[in-house]
């Protein structure tokens, strides 16, 4: 049974995660991600699953890199929406997709109103007749 | 000499005796205090000495740790993956002697070397999977990770350098 501590730290990753307070990076395999903190670090992961959907892998590791624990998110089955989403927030920062649209849409700049549609003429009048 | 003077004399000796004695003490705890401060100052100057030695090998580490890192580039661009595996191991000890060797670092520089630490394990592994299954690791992306560390670890060594 994985420890209980892991929902508390899914929990917390995840709301520093989309508070950015989390830095996420990309590493050496591909579609793998992990934060590092003073101490130890943690890699977040997708792989399939029995039932087609992808399945998703927390793991801890030591200063030296050593994987002392994972968890799925079958161990926690409440948990399957906020593991997904803390791999999707990883995966984000990791790959830096916030920063690139922030510049791009600062690159775009603000929304200009809309240019006002042309008034009609004035309708014509007999007085508006020279002959 | 009569009884009165007698007397008078005994309690000026006593006094006297009184007064001696309270300067000696002072005069004692002087000397305590000003051996106590020297060996405070003694103990101050060894303590510097050694974290001076310590920040100097530390500095040594980490122009060793981007010396190997610079290599490192090298081996992948040359498709060298035989020879990686034990350079990857040289890096991460180099990184986990630094850590040791700093209880005191900021976290986020400790928080630095553990994940170039454990991004060096990670593409060890990705390396010897890929030599395991006789396919060519993405030369562009390993740079890419080793390079942002390169750059970040350099910061940190100009922060050592700076130190007064």
């Amino acid at each position: 049974m994985a420890d209980p501590k892991f929902l508390t730290l899914i929990h917390k990753l995840l709301e520093r995660s989309k508070r950015g307070k989390v830095q996420w990076e990309a590493t050496a395999a591909e579609g793998v991600y992990q934060a590092a903190f003073p101490q130890y670090s943690v890699k977040i992961y997708s792989l399939p699953g029995d039932m087609g959907e992808l399945d998703y892998i927390l793991q801890l590791a030591d200063d030296e890199g050593q994987v002392i624990d994972e968890i799925r998110d079958t161990d926690f089955p409440n948990e399957f929406n906020n593991m997904r989403d803390l791999f999707n927030c990883a995966r984000s920062i990791g790959l830096g997709l916030d920063r690139a649209l922030d510049s791009i849409l600062a690159a775009l700049g603000p929304d200009e109103p809309a240019p006002a549609e042309p008034s009609e003429p004035p309708e014509i009048t007999d007085g508006d007749v020279p002959f | 000499m009569d009884g009165g003077r007698l007397i008078f004399w005994a309690a000026v000796a006593s006094i006297a005796g009184v007064a001696v004695s309270v300067i000696g003490f002072v005069v004692t705890i002087i000397g305590v205090w000003r051996s106590r401060s020297a060996a405070e100052q003694a103990k101050a100057a060894a303590r510097e000495a050694r974290e001076g030695i310590l920040e100097l090998e530390t500095i040594q580490d980490f122009t060793a740790v981007t010396t190997i890192m610079e290599e490192i580039k090298r081996l992948h661009r040359a498709s060298a993956w035989a020879v990686l595996p034990d350079r990857y191991t040289a890096l991460r000890k180099l990184l986990g002697a630094i850590l040791a060797g700093n209880p005191d670092a900021p976290d986020g520089q400790k928080a630095l070397l553990v994940g170039s630490i454990n991004q060096f394990r990670v593409m060890e592994n990705a390396v010897e999977r890929a030599l395991a299954d006789r396919t060519a690791p993405d030369v562009v992306g390993l740079n890419k990770i080793v390079s942002q560390k390169l750059d970040k670890l350099n910061e940190v060594l100009s922060t050592f350098r700076l130190k007064p």
